[in-house]
C-alpha cells in the first residue's frame, strides 16, 4: 500500500510569488501533512506560517483531551525562533510596530497511523479498518476525508457559512493567543486503502463546501488536475467568476493507493513548482 | 453586492479628511481644561493615519492600498499636511509612512503595581492644530467633490472613497447639504461615496456613535450632519458588531463626542484575526 501526496499551491491574483503567505510542510515517511494561513492582517505571517507546519512535522503537538495545553508548551520556541528571526533595529516606525503585535496563521496538522503505531485506543475499530488518522487545527484550513466517493469528514469547519474573514488565528505573540487554546480542535477517524484526504486553505476549503452544499462532488475536480498549468487554470477560473476569494490558495492531495513507489522529498517549498507529487509505501 | 470590491494596490481606494480648522476651535474641550478642541482634532487624525500606515504595511514596508488627502477649513480651504506633505493633495499610504514627523510624546501607563507612571513615546504627526477664521464648510465639499469626481473617473471599479468631516460647529458659507450630496452622489461600480461625520463640542453630553435615528442629538448641526452621513456598509456594520458595537441595520457613519479609529479596523483588506487588537 502507497501514500501519496501532490501539493499545489498559488499566491493571491496580484500579488508575487514572494508575498505567498500560505505554507505547507509533509513527510511522507511520517505520514504527516500539514498547512498553515498566514494572515493578511499580519506581517512577517510567512515565516510564522512556515514554522509552524515545519514544527507540526517535526513534533506534532496531539493530544485529544486537551488540545490546547500541549499547543500552548509545544508553540513557545516557535514564538522565539520567529522573534529572533526579524532584524528589530533595522525595522522603521511602522514595522516595528506592526511586528509588536505578532503574526497571525492558522494551522491544520494531520497524521495516518498504521494500527500498529496508533498510541491512543480505537474505540469502533474493525477488522476492515487498517488505518487511523487524526487532525489538529486552529482557525479556518480545513481536512476534508473522502471514503468511497463520499464526504465523511470535515474538519474543523463543516459548512460554507462557518467561514469569515475574521477567524481565532495562532499567534508568534503570546498575548495574543489567551482565546486560542480553548479552540484548538482535535478529531480523529478510521480510513481504508482507496481513501483520499484533501487539505485545503480557507479559500479553496470555502469553494469545496459550497460545492458539497449544492449537490457536486468537488473531490472529483480536485483530484483531476493533474498539472501545474490544470491548478492555476481552475484557480483562475474559479476567482474571475467569483467562485472563489482571490486569497493564497494552497492544496493537498493525499491518497491511500497502490500506485508505484516513488519517493520526491523536497526540502524548500520556495523551490518547489506549484505541483509537486511525492509517494512512498506505508 | 455594493462596498464588497476587493481594496488591493491593484484597485486602491481613498480617505479625504475634511479639518475645521475654524477660530472656535480654539476653545477647549468639555471635561478637558487646557486641551483644545483643534488639538484633539489633530491627534485624532495623527492616529487615524498612524492606523492606517500599521494596517497597510507588511514585512517589505507599506502597500498601497488606499490614498489619503486631508482638506482644512478655516481662514482658508485647501491641502492641510504640515511638513513634508505641506501643499500635496491624494497621498499613496507608502508616502504618509516615511514622511511623518516624529514627537516625543508622554503617556500614562500601568506601573504593575497600582499605579500609573510617565512613558516617552514616538507620535508621529502629519497634521498640525490651526483653529482661525470661520467655518467654509461647502467650499470644503466643494473641493472634496472635485478632487473625487476625478478619482472616481481613474478607479473606476475601487472601493467607494471615504470621506471624514470633523467639525465643532456650524458652516459659515451656507447650508452644506446640498453639495455633501454631490459628494456622496459620485460612484464607483462598488457604490456611492461614503461620507462620516464625526462632531465635537464643548458641552459635556455623552457621546454616541452610529446612531440610527437623530433622536437624542442635541442640537439643529448635529441632525443636520446625521442627515447628511451615509448609512454604514453592510459588512462595515457586521466587523462592527463582532467587536461587540452595537450597531443596527439603518446605523450612519455619524460620531458626537466620540472617535472614528475603530472604522479603520472595520475595513477589509484581508484576513484580520479577530485575537488582533
Amino acid at each position: 500500500m502507497n501514500l501519496s501526496v501532490r501539493t499545489c499551491w498559488l499566491p493571491k491574483g496580484g500579488n508575487s510569488v514572494d508575498e505567498y503567505e500560505d505554507a505547507f510542510d509533509c513527510s511522507i515517511l511520517g505520514r504527516r501533512f500539514a498547512i498553515a494561513d498566514g494572515a493578511t492582517e499580519s506581517s512577517f505571517a510567512a515565516p510564522w506560517a512556515k514554522s509552524l507546519v515545519s514544527g507540526f512535522i517535526e513534533t506534532p503537538p496531539f493530544d485529544s483531551s486537551q488540545p490546547g495545553t500541549r499547543m500552548k508548551d509545544w508553540i513557545e520556541p516557535l514564538q522565539k525562533l520567529w522573534r529572533e528571526g526579524i532584524d528589530w533595529q533595522a525595522l522603521p516606525w511602522y514595522s516595528e510596530e506592526k511586528a509588536r503585535a505578532g503574526a497571525f496563521s492558522s494551522l491544520l496538522g494531520f497524521e495516518i497511523e498504521t494500527h500498529d503505531d496508533s498510541r491512543e485506543s480505537s474505540p469502533g475499530l474493525t477488522s476492515r479498518d487498517v488505518l487511523r488518522w487524526r487532525a489538529l487545527a486552529v482557525g479556518d484550513s480545513c481536512l476534508f476525508h473522502v471514503s468511497g466517493d463520499a464526504l465523511v469528514a470535515s474538519f474543523p469547519l463543516r459548512k460554507a457559512n462557518e467561514f469569515g474573514n475574521r477567524p481565532l488565528l495562532l499567534s508568534s505573540n503570546p498575548q495574543n493567543n489567551e482565546a486560542v487554546w480553548t479552540e484548538v480542535r482535535y478529531h480523529d477517524g478510521a480510513c481504508h486503502p482507496a481513501d483520499m484526504f484533501i487539505l485545503a486553505t480557507d479559500a479553496l476549503a470555502h469553494w469545496f463546501l459550497r460545492c458539497y452544499e449544492s449537490g457536486s462532488k468537488p473531490w472529483k475536480d480536485l483530484f483531476s488536475l493533474n498539472t501545474e498549468g490544470d491548478f492555476a487554470a481552475f484557480v483562475a477560473h474559479s476567482r474571475e467568476n467569483h467562485l472563489m476569494s482571490n486569497d493564497d490558495t494552497t492544496l493537498l492531495l493525499v491518497s491511500i493507493d497502490n500506485g508505484v513507489v516513488e519517493i520526491r522529498e523536497s526540502a524548500d517549498q520556495k523551490e518547489m513548482r506549484p505541483i509537486e507529487d511525492c509517494k512512498e509505501a506505508i | 453586492m455594493p462596498y464588497t470590491a476587493e481594496i488591493s494596490r491593484k484597485s486602491p481606494s481613498c480617505f479625504v479628511f475634511l479639518i475645521d480648522q475654524s477660530g472656535s476651535m480654539s476653545d477647549s474641550l468639555a471635561g478637558e481644561p487646557g486641551k483644545r478642541k483643534a488639538d484633539k482634532v489633530a491627534d485624532s487624525i495623527n492616529r487615524l493615519l498612524q492606523n492606517l500606515v500599521i494596517k497597510c504595511t507588511k514585512s517589505e514596508g507599506v502597500r498601497d492600498f488606499f490614498e489619503v488627502a486631508v482638506i482644512g477649513y478655516g481662514a482658508k480651504v485647501g491641502p492641510a499636511f504640515s511638513g513634508k506633505l505641506a501643499g500635496s493633495t491624494l497621498v499613496p499610504m507608502s508616502q504618509i509612512a516615511s514622511s511623518a514627523r516624529i514627537e516625543p510624546r508622554t503617556k500614562k501607563v500601568d506601573d504593575q503595581a497600582g499605579g500609573l507612571v510617565e512613558q516617552t513615546i514616538n507620535f508621529q504627526v502629519w497634521f498640525d492644530a490651526v483653529a482661525s477664521g470661520g467655518t467654509p464648510m461647502c467650499e470644503a465639499f466643494n473641493q472634496t467633490h472635485n478632487l473625487l469626481e476625478d478619482w472616481v473617473s481613474h478607479h473606476s471599479s475601487s472601493y467607494p472613497p471615504i470621506v471624514i468631516n470633523i467639525t465643532d460647529g456650524e458652516a459659515t458659507d451656507g447650508d452644506p447639504t446640498p453639495v455633501a450630496q454631490s459628494v456622496t452622489s459620485l460612484t464607483t461600480s462598488d457604490g456611492n461615496v461614503l461620507l462620516l461625520n464625526c462632531h465635537i463640542s464643548a458641552s459635556p453630553a455623552s457621546p454616541i456613535a452610529y446612531p440610527e435615528s437623530d433622536n437624542g442629538l442635541s442640537d439643529e448641526f448635529a441632525r443636520l450632519l446625521f442627515r447628511m452621513s451615509s448609512v454604514l456598509p453592510e459588512n462595515i456594520r457586521a466587523a462592527a458588531r463582532s467587536e461587540g458595537m452595537a450597531v443596527g441595520d439603518q446605523a450612519r457613519g455619524f460620531v458626537f463626542n466620540a472617535d472614528l479609529e475603530a472604522l479603520i479596523r472595520f475595513l477589509d483588506i484581508g484576513t484580520r484575526p479577530s485575537n488582533l487588537r
